[in-house]
């Protein structure tokens, strides 16, 4: 069984991420990318599952989201820029005519170097109350985003309501405002089923999470005077 | 170095092998092979640096593809669809070695290698080399067309298909063999007396597909 939740989120970590914050930061259970703009993150409440603290070069996230599309991962230590998983290995019953799974097996991938960057203290920034973070919405709904072009940019509805429409076109006289390909390339962390809580900072931040540990965070466009 | 070929078949050959019934990537004799029942790539390479025999799972093909294409690796080793290699690691005052172990995944042997005689002479003609096959790229990909009466080194191979042509090939299915060989490799193209078409380059890749042919 393929650790399609891992792919996901290494394949949008990989497409955010960008020089200087290269790379997807792991510590504390958390695995982060960011270009500076965006935030994507994923909290792994198993101690065992994600464990250590480093950096995934590039190289190696795509090597692990490559594994991770095809069987079940175990575990993923991060040491530095050293990364071991263990993979679940498969075989083919002719008896039975299906794949059997088998037994755990370790991979340990080349260290590719990859800066450290201080991934928790940019977390802590989404969590920090002195940011004046307040929830807006719970469930949006973001069909508006979905239909706009890539180059267009929302801002918020005046009076988001849960299961309403979160964004709209921007106006002329909007204070702050977001890009849609920014939005729609974090977004993508979130499956179908995901409910999404929705908050904003007093700087126009915006965060998403949802109920399984994926957090993804924009910065936004402000108007100056 | 990078082995960017290396890489750039495997993600052929990932597109390719997706019928369930040939999944994966045949390794024997040095030579990498898959194939979906109606076309066939093949990359031979050094006996010493693919090593073993097997299948190579799609799951270890993908990782493989993605190491490939970043760090030099020694060799790779199959035996049965558990794949091992040894790459090196590069620090700034030293390299040092590294056997990243693959566990085995669930794939079937296909014994795919049994093909490749029939590709190649003497079971298959030589047609021309170094044609060119702009026409392919030109057509739609639901097109059709059949080769040319002769074709010479240096113009077109392919026509677009007639009404009376007695074989011809799916434009889609010769562009996606043929995104193995870069733009300027010169390909020799044989052709065997079922209608096979095979193109082979210097470097030991090899696509081959099988023909439409009209039944009376």
């Amino acid at each position: 069984m393929p650790s399609l939740d891992i792919t996901n989120f290494l394949n949008v970590a990989l497409d955010v991420q960008a020089t200087p914050f290269v790379g997807v930061h792991v510590a504390d259970g958390v695995a982060a990318a960011t270009d500076g703009v965006m935030l994507v993150a994923k909290k792994y409440n198993d101690p065992v599952y994600l464990r250590g603290r480093g950096s995934l070069s590039p190289k190696a996230a795509k090597v692990l989201a490559a594994l991770a599309e095809a069987t079940w991962i175990g575990s993923i230590e991060v040491n530095g820029n050293r990364v071991t998983v263990t993979a679940q290995s498969t075989w083919y019953d002719e008896k039975v005519g299906t794949e059997v799974a088998g037994g755990y097996c370790e991979v340990k991938l080349p260290e590719f170097y990859c800066p450290r960057v201080p991934i928790a203290r940019m977390l802590a920034v989404l969590t920090d109350e002195s940011q004046g973070w307040q929830q807006i919405v719970e469930n949006p709904n973001l069909k508006a985003l979905k239909e706009m072009s890539v180059r267009g940019y929302v801002a918020l509805v005046d009076d988001p309501r849960d299961g309403g429409e979160l964004f709209r076109p921007k106006a002329d006289g909007d204070e702050c405002w977001y890009s849609v390909a920014q939005l729609r390339r974090g977004l993508r962390l979130f499956g179908k089923n995901a409910r999404l809580s929705v908050r904003q900072n007093r700087d126009g931040w915006l965060a998403f999470n949802d109920q399984w540990g994926h957090t993804f965070a924009v910065t936004p466009f402000v108007k100056r005077n | 170095m990078v082995d960017s070929m290396l890489a750039q078949f495997l993600n052929v050959a990932l597109d390719i092998q997706q019928t369930p019934a040939y999944a994966g990537i045949r390794v024997t004799g040095g030579t990498l092979a898959a194939s979906d029942g109606v076309i066939l790539v093949a990359f031979k390479l050094n006996s010493e640096y693919i090593r073993g025999e097997g299948m190579i799972p799609p799951a270890t093909a993908r990782a493989l593809a993605a190491l490939a294409n970043e760090v030099y690796l020694d060799y790779i080793e199959v035996d049965g669809t558990a794949v091992n290699l040894v790459t090196r690691e590069q620090y700034a005052d030293r390299s040092e070695r590294l056997a990243v172990t693959f566990p085995p995944f669930a794939c079937r042997t296909v014994r795919i290698e049994t093909f490749l005689p029939r590709c190649l002479p003497p079971h298959a003609e030589l047609v021309c080399e170094a044609p060119s096959l702009k026409l392919v790229k030109a057509a739609r990909s639901n097109d059709f067309v059949e080769l040319v009466d002769k074709p010479v080194r240096g113009s077109e191979l392919f026509q677009l298909k007639l009404p009376d042509a007695k074989v011809w090939y799916s434009v889609r299915q010769l562009r996606e063999g043929l995104r193995l060989f870069r733009a300027r490799d010169s390909v020799s193209v044989y052709k065997n007396d079922q209608g096979w078409l095979s193109f082979r380059d210097d470097w030991g890749r090899l696509f081959a597909v099988t023909p439409f042919v009209k039944r009376d």
